[in-house]
């Protein structure tokens, strides 16, 4: 099976790097980019062919939701996450019905993010 | 002069003396005009007024003694749940809300006594004035405790979502330096680092929880197929990490498998078992026996050491409860979250200590993704 690619989008620089070190630690993923700037986000996505894009939801630059959008019409083939703090049921609803694949809150347990990245790239 | 026509004639001298007292309300009103410190005292004076000229009869009179007043406001608040919001948002503590009310009472009685020297026939008067004073400061604690009922859910709410991400780069890091193996005095301090942020954690989801069945929005149950037989087994594991001197045995019989949310049930065998190690004797084996039966699943979870006052055990699943155990503390919630969960689930949960031992059983009924 190949490589997961994954870019990391996170406002926070500790926990970006935190999660980018868990994210390699997985044979099948690869974290190729991560940044903590909204206008980043589809660049990297384009740049680096991302399978997938791990969201949080407040970046520096504004909000993550009209990403959701962007990346859906210019990389179809793209699978967005939210990683976020907030476990409100109506932010969580915005998002999935913006488009995300999964909706994942921020915990210790990093297994739930990376079993959500790999759930949203099966076929 | 009847009462109603003083306040009416005399209200800048009544109010004069509201803001008086008013303006003694520190540290709030140091910052305050005279405007904010009248605030709707003068509405409200109306409202007594007009209250005071309207007939009532005697069962008018006994349902406002009992909080039933009638709604006379044409507003859909009065003036005095209005000025219980913004006295909150000024930041007065209830018992100066209060306290504003007393000193109206008190000084409209005087300068009424004052102006028109009250003879027998104004009995009446005082006693219905008590009781628009009564009315007003129900309406206003109601509203004031709501107010503040409403932000203390919004910090709750704020902290809860602020903490993540700090808590999780905690976390990660933590995994990360034991996963350098470099060597035993790292592996030592990052266990303490994994155990503590764990328990923070749990803490933090638990308040999260609490906030929200606070606010009537339940628990949040997302139900899933499940074993439960696996689900115990991965969950018990990460416990005895983090729990290395407490033997956790698990005994399993019966179908475990069925429709509930794994995520939760992970949070409730959590809550159970750290529960049993906090309150248990130390170094106690603490046993988790898990039986699917035809209608559901029961959990039992027991533990040996003192037991439970018999007229405590109705309240320990009731929220901040705080046991008294070695060298732990916590918000009192991991209890109540449990029961919350089985809830959410249908179930129920149930508790008895007796001979040593206290054992918690949890019911769960068994659904299937099909099921109602």
């Amino acid at each position: 099976m190949s490589t997961i690619r994954v870019v990391l989008a996170e406002n926070n620089a500790d926990l970006r790097s935190a999660l980018q070190g868990a994210i390699d630690d997985e044979a099948d993923l690869a974290c190729v980019a991560s940044t903590g700037l909204f206008g980043e986000v589809v660049g990297l996505a384009e740049r680096h062919d991302a399978d997938v894009v791990v969201l949080d939801l407040e970046l520096d630059g504004g909000s993550a939701l009209p990403l959701l959008a962007t990346l859906r019409a210019a990389r179809p083939q793209t699978r967005c996450l939210i990683h976020s703090g907030h476990s409100n049921a109506a932010i969580v609803r915005g998002a999935l019905d913006a488009g995300a694949s999964a909706y994942v809150i921020k915990s210790g347990d990093v297994d739930a993010l990376t079993s959500a990245i790999r759930e949203s790239v099966r076929p | 002069m009847r009462l109603a026509e003083f306040i009416r004639s005399d209200m800048s001298a009544i109010l004069a003396k509201w803001e008086e007292f008013a303006a003694t309300c520190e540290p709030a009103a140091s910052s305050m005009g005279p405007l904010e410190l009248r605030d709707h005292a003068q509405q409200i004076l109306e409202a007594i007024a007009l209250d005071l000229s309207t007939p009532e009869s005697a069962e008018e009179q006994a349902l406002k003694s009992v909080g039933l007043a009638r709604d006379n406001s044409p507003f859909r608040e009065t003036a005095a749940q209005t000025h219980a919001v913004i006295r909150a948002q000024s930041g007065y503590d209830i018992k100066q809300l209060i306290a504003e009310y007393r000193a109206l009472r008190a000084s409209v009685i005087s300068l009424w006594t004052d102006v028109c020297r009250p003879t027998a026939d104004h009995l009446q008067d005082v006693i219905r004035f008590n009781e628009s004073i009564d009315q007003a400061i129900a309406e206003s604690v109601g509203h004031f405790s709501a107010q503040v009922d409403q932000g203390r859910n919004i910090l709750l709410g704020m902290l809860g979502h602020d903490m993540r991400t700090p808590l999780q780069t905690v976390r990660l890091t933590a995994r990360q330096l034991l996963r350098l193996n470099a060597g035993s005095e790292v592996a030592v301090a990052a266990g303490v680092l994994t155990r503590s942020s764990a328990h923070l954690q749990a803490l933090l989801d638990d308040l999260v929880d609490f906030n929200r069945a606070n606010l009537g929005l339940g628990i949040g149950i997302t139900p899933k197929d499940v074993d439960l037989e696996a689900l115990c087994a991965q969950q018990i594991e990460q416990l005895g990490v983090g729990f290395p001197d407490t033997p956790l045995q698990l005994h399993v019989e019966g179908d475990c498998r069925g429709y509930w949310d794994p995520t939760r049930l992970h949070q409730l065998l959590g809550n159970l078992v750290t529960n049993a190690i906090y309150h248990g004797a130390p170094d106690q084996p603490v046993r988790i026996d898990v039986v699917g039966e035809d209608a559901g699943i029961l959990i039992e979870l027991g533990n040996s050491g003192p037991a439970i006052d018999p007229q405590m055990l109705p309240l320990i699943f009731e929220p901040l409860q705080r046991g008294k155990s070695e060298g732990h503390s916590g918000l009192g919630l991991g209890l109540y979250i449990v029961r919350e969960i089985a809830r959410g689930h249908g179930g129920s949960v149930a508790a008895r200590s007796i001979s040593g031992e206290t054992v918690f059983s949890v019911r769960l009924p068994r659904r299937t993704a099909r099921s109602p």
